[in-house]
């Protein structure tokens, strides 16, 4: 197609289509739109307004404080201060961490092998250990009678 | 003049002065939302659109470099933030995701509804729905806007040929497709 008659062409295509556009413009800038554009832009600004406040405001200084505390209480629960500053307070807060530690060192000391277990001694002790608290248990409960007859029993050999 | 006038309005946002950016939202927000309208042939996603590009304004005209016309720059975000909701509105229909912010803002302050020859802007809206993005900018920006092709061109950064090219197809369609109807 020829330049000219392109042209030529868009104009009349547009000269058909003029009243359409015309009646859609008339739409676009109708006054009764007006109240939709006031209360849209009222809507956004007051969004705007919105985001600026901050949900709780705090005065930089008291920020500041906190954070060091903060930082300050996590660095005494990993860092080990003991061999140059003593402190009166060895309860501190988190106790139950420094125990943790402790355990942890052990039982890495275990895997390494630093430490040899003998679990045949350790199980004989703590049977001993815990029958004999049983006995003792048992025996105090007795009545002078029933320890008597027990005692004869044993130094008969009737029992055992 | 208007050029000047966008410009102090600008600077005077700039420094401090809130009032200036609301004169900005009373001057634009319709031309706004028109170009999203027209592209999107929906008044709640224009609505959803206008909006957006009101928060971006506020957030980036520090960014504005005052060589242009601010309204070009307005409108580039204008087109960008409409382009990408379209793209998003396809992703969404195709994984049949619903829309709550949609419903949310369906029952908000609407747009004139009992107006004249309403029927034929209707049809002009269908229209324009059937039609090439690409097209359907270029014949919004040029019939319902009024821009030339140079600041068309500087908008959507495409060449003057091309728009115009683009132009011609979409009258030839609108025309068609118009003419179908009746």
């Amino acid at each position: 197609m020829k330049k000219i008659d392109k042209i030529s062409e868009i104009e009349f295509l547009e000269k058909e289509l003029s009243q359409k556009i015309d009646i859609y413009k008339n739409f676009q800038n109708s006054d009764a739109n007006k109240t939709y554009f006031n209360s849209l832009n009222v809507k956004v600004l007051t969004k705007l307004e919105d985001k600026k406040q901050p949900i709780f405001q705090i005065n930089p200084s008291f920020g500041y404080a906190f954070v060091f505390l903060i930082s300050s209480l996590v660095s005494y629960q990993f860092i080990d201060f003991s061999n140059k500053v003593t402190l009166t307070n060895t309860d501190f807060l988190f106790s139950e961490s420094s125990t943790w530690l402790e355990e942890e060192e052990f039982l890495s000391s275990v895997l390494d092998e630093n430490i040899e277990l003998d679990y045949v001694n350790y199980l004989n002790n703590e049977i001993d250990y815990s029958s004999s608290r049983f006995i003792n248990y048992e025996l105090n409960q007795l009545s002078d009678a029933d320890f008597d007859e027990i005692y004869d029993n044993i130094k008969d050999k009737k029992i055992f | 003049m208007e050029f000047v006038e966008d410009k102090v309005l600008v600077k005077e946002f700039l420094n401090g002065n809130e009032i200036a950016f609301k004169k900005l939202v009373d001057k634009y927000s319709k031309k706004i939302y028109w170009h999203a309208r027209g592209m999107l042939n929906n008044h709640f996603d224009a609505d959803e659109v206008t909006q957006e590009v009101i928060i971006v304004l506020y957030k980036k005209l520090h960014t504005f470099n005052f060589e242009s016309n601010l309204y070009t720059w307005i409108y580039r975000i204008t087109s960008t933030r409409t382009l990408n909701f379209i793209r998003m509105k396809k992703v969404k229909e195709f994984f049949s995701i619903s829309d709550e912010k949609y419903d949310e803002i369906r029952s908000e302050s609407n747009i004139q509804d009992d107006f004249e020859h309403k029927d034929e802007i209707k049809r002009i809206e269908q229209v324009l729905q059937k039609i090439p993005t690409k097209q359907r900018e270029v014949f919004v920006m040029k019939n319902f806007e009024e821009l030339d092709y140079k600041e068309i061109s500087e908008i959507t950064g495409k060449s003057v040929g091309g728009l115009k090219a683009n132009y011609f197809h979409a009258l030839k369609k609108i025309t068609e497709l118009l003419n179908e109807k009746n």
